[in-house]
């Protein structure tokens, strides 16, 4: 089975150094000046110990430049995080790509666009089908639905990451609403296995107390951290790419401070989630240019002079509500802006109708666009065997063939990549076929994933202990009267 | 003497710097205060409103619009006295639920609102069940709107109209609600009155209820 992709050429450069050092100054100033706000007395006097200057009655901490860069280089830039089961532990960083699965709040129709909100079942199957897909190697948190048939809400992201850990072995993040980390935590642990921690800013620079409880607990368990902004272009940041850029970056800085003050060498991953506003709705503008620019000169400076893995979310979720056209462009687009210009990590399968969908058939056919863009990085070797001279010789002019060369029949399958969903044949087989369509073959792929693919499951005692800790979260909302 | 074509147009074109003089110049040159809300003002946030729905305007030329009224009322309501009042349509207090930190959308239906004549109380963001009901008590609201943007933080809404229904104030206020995961079978769910899927139809709801 395959673990991600490898760039094997210098990542694309959307600015220059000058000017990724200009942006790295005027981000420290901002910190320095303007600060970041930490609703947490905790996590004020934590950085104060560590050399911020404090307001503790507006809770802003302001960020000496110094501090901030050597907690940059405390951030490891390649690091393990393990699976339970071995052969899906990741090495995050460098030049390695991997794509996390998208989500959505409800299961949607792609042919008609209606949604509605999915059972367990369904829910349990759509991360089964996950598992069986090479090109996905790990999950977000809320992943597939962030809204299952018969879950409270409070209970939602402890119960969906159970049922992520019982139906795959892949990697997996955590969340930070509502306490849900303590029992996301717990039952990682459980299960054997590390989870991806979660530290999510409320733009602009600030980071509500769940977000901060949420990194110390991820953090103290010995686990990575995801850290993400979420600015809003033109809304929560400024409406430039360049702008929002600076803005983005103070706010991931400062969490980087943060996490490397309550634990040094805290694997870090940044995620670029920041995307234009629709300024003819006030919505989120996914899967735009803007997102795409964004996303470029994040990835070069996180890359380039942070040393610090990368996540980019801007391909998560179409605008459209059909696996149509539109959807389609509007994913592939910034998923190869992004796995260019170096990203380590890409949110990519199944999402659509902006965030509040998701359909297993689409990210079935998504892994056949993903494997195309990873396969896109790794390039192509350049050796003897390969420029094939001599085959050249060999052949010579017309009616010299290639096709009967073994050379050709070993290549082909190296260096092409025949996705699985695509409909491919001639019009005349196509007629006699039953007229399929990408759709289609995705649909037979499903079927044939859920008849053949096998998960590993978990002991009957581990399983038991997941129950006992969803329980024990249920009695503590129960007691704090949110269930 | 500025004319009111002029004090619309400053408004309606979001010219936040010159409408203080503008205003000014009106008042100075013996212009009534109510002429210069009702027929300048007002009319041009309705323009604004309706054009923004339509699709001509987007969202900065709005907030750019709000910004010019608020200097401009800034003026004008230290200024008003005896029958000289401002048309209220309503007091609407609005806030995002507890656990959620996202207000463009709250702060758009508040500019809205305001453009249409209600006076709304904003209690801001992350707001416990607590501070709502004792928002209603201190300001006797016609409406009270909940805003959220996640849907794991829609799970406490409940609370909140539980917390209403408690303090013996549910009867005293229809309820409102708006955010991107809000549908109207939410709304419907919970008993809640008011539901539009975007902000400028939230302020034509608010009118729309009231005047049933």
């Amino acid at each position: 089975m395959r673990k991600g992709f490898t760039r094997k050429f210098e990542p694309l450069r959307v600015l220059s150094d000058s000017q990724v050092e200009t942006i790295h100054k005027r981000t420290l100033e901002v910190l320095a000046e303007v600060g970041c706000k930490f609703e947490s007395v905790r996590a004020l006097e934590l950085l104060k110990k560590n050399g911020c200057r404090i307001d503790l009655e507006q809770r802003l901490a302001y960020f000496p430049p110094d501090l901030v860069e050597s907690s940059i280089r405390m951030c490891p830039s390649s690091f393990l995080v393990k699976s339970r089961d071995p052969k899906d532990n990741l090495l995050i960083g460098g030049n390695t790509l991997y794509f996390m699965s998208s989500l959505g709040a409800r299961l949607s129709d792609i042919e008609t666009g209606m949604v509605r909100v999915p059972t367990m079942e369904e829910n349990n199957q759509a991360i089964f089908i996950s598992d069986a897909l090479d090109s996905i190697d790990l999950y977000s948190g809320y992943t597939p639905y962030f809204e299952i048939e018969g879950v409270e809400p409070v209970m939602l992201c402890s119960t969906s990451l159970a049922m992520r850990i019982r139906n795959s072995t892949k990697i997996t993040r955590g969340t930070q609403p509502t306490d849900t980390f303590i029992w996301e935590t717990l039952i990682a642990q459980a299960a054997g296995q590390e989870l991806i921690g979660n530290m999510e800013a409320a733009a602009p620079l600030s980071y509500p107390e769940d977000a901060i409880n949420a990194a110390y607990t991820y953090v103290e368990a010995g686990f990575p951290v995801y850290i993400a902004a979420g600015s809003v272009m033109g809304g929560t940041a400024p409406v430039t790419v360049a702008g929002s850029t600076i803005s983005n970056n103070a706010e991931l800085l400062a969490a980087i401070v943060f996490i490397q003050c309550i634990r040094p060498g805290t694997g870090i991953i940044a995620n670029d989630c920041v995307f234009p506003m629709n300024m003819e709705s006030g919505d989120l503008f996914f899967c735009s240019l803007g997102s795409s620019l964004h996303q470029m000169a994040f990835n070069q400076i996180w890359h380039d002079l942070y040393r610090i893995p990368t996540n980019n979310t801007g391909s998560a979720f179409p605008n459209s509500k059909k696996a149509d056209y539109q959807s389609a462009y509007e994913k592939t687009h910034v998923a190869m802006a992004s796995a260019l210009s170096g990203a380590n990590m890409i949110v990519f399968h199944g999402g659509v109708t902006a965030e509040l969908s998701y359909n297993p058939v689409l990210a079935i056919i998504d892994d056949d666009i993903a494997m195309t863009i990873g396969k896109t990085i790794e390039g192509f070797e350049v050796s003897e065997d390969t420029m094939a001279v001599d085959i050249i010789k060999d052949v010579g002019t017309v009616p010299g063939t290639f096709l009967n060369k073994t050379h050709t029949r070993e290549w082909w399958k190296k260096e092409y990549f025949l996705p699985k969903s695509a409909d491919r044949l001639s019009y005349p087989e196509w007629l006699n076929s039953g007229h399929k369509g990408a759709i289609d073959k995705a649909r037979e792929r499903m079927e044939h994933i859920l008849a053949t693919h096998k998960v590993k499951p978990l002991s009957s005692d581990t399983d038991r202990e997941l129950d006992k800790i969803l329980n024990d979260a249920r009695k503590y909302y129960r007691d704090k009267g949110l269930l | 003497m500025p004319s009111l074509k002029e004090i619309h147009d400053a408004v309606a074109s979001g010219n936040y710097k010159d409408i203080g003089n503008l205003v000014q110049g009106a008042i100075d040159s013996g212009e009534t205060l109510e002429n210069i809300i009702n027929n300048a003002l007002s009319s041009a946030m309705l323009e604004v409103g309706d054009k923004f729905g339509s699709g001509d305007l987007y969202m900065p030329d709005m907030l750019l619009a709000a910004k010019a009224m608020k200097v401009a009322m800034e003026i004008i309501k230290p200024l008003l006295k005896g029958s000289e009042h401002l048309s209220e349509k309503g007091t609407v207090v609005i806030g995002t639920v507890k656990g959620d930190l996202h207000d463009i959308g709250k702060n758009l239906v508040i500019t809205m609102a305001e453009g249409q004549g209600f006076k709304v109380i904003d209690l801001g963001i992350d707001v416990d069940f607590q501070v709502f009901v004792d928002a209603i008590k201190e300001h006797n609201p016609n409406i009270v709107a909940f805003s959220g943007l996640l849907t794991t933080t829609l799970a406490n809404i409940p609370e909140h109209i539980r917390a209403i229904e408690d303090a013996g104030l549910r009867k005293s206020v229809k309820l409102a609600v708006g955010g991107a995961p809000v549908t109207q079978h939410f709304a419907d769910m919970y008993g809640i009155e008011i539901y539009s899927p975007d902000a400028s139809g939230a302020a034509k709801e608010f009118l729309k209820v009231l005047n049933k």
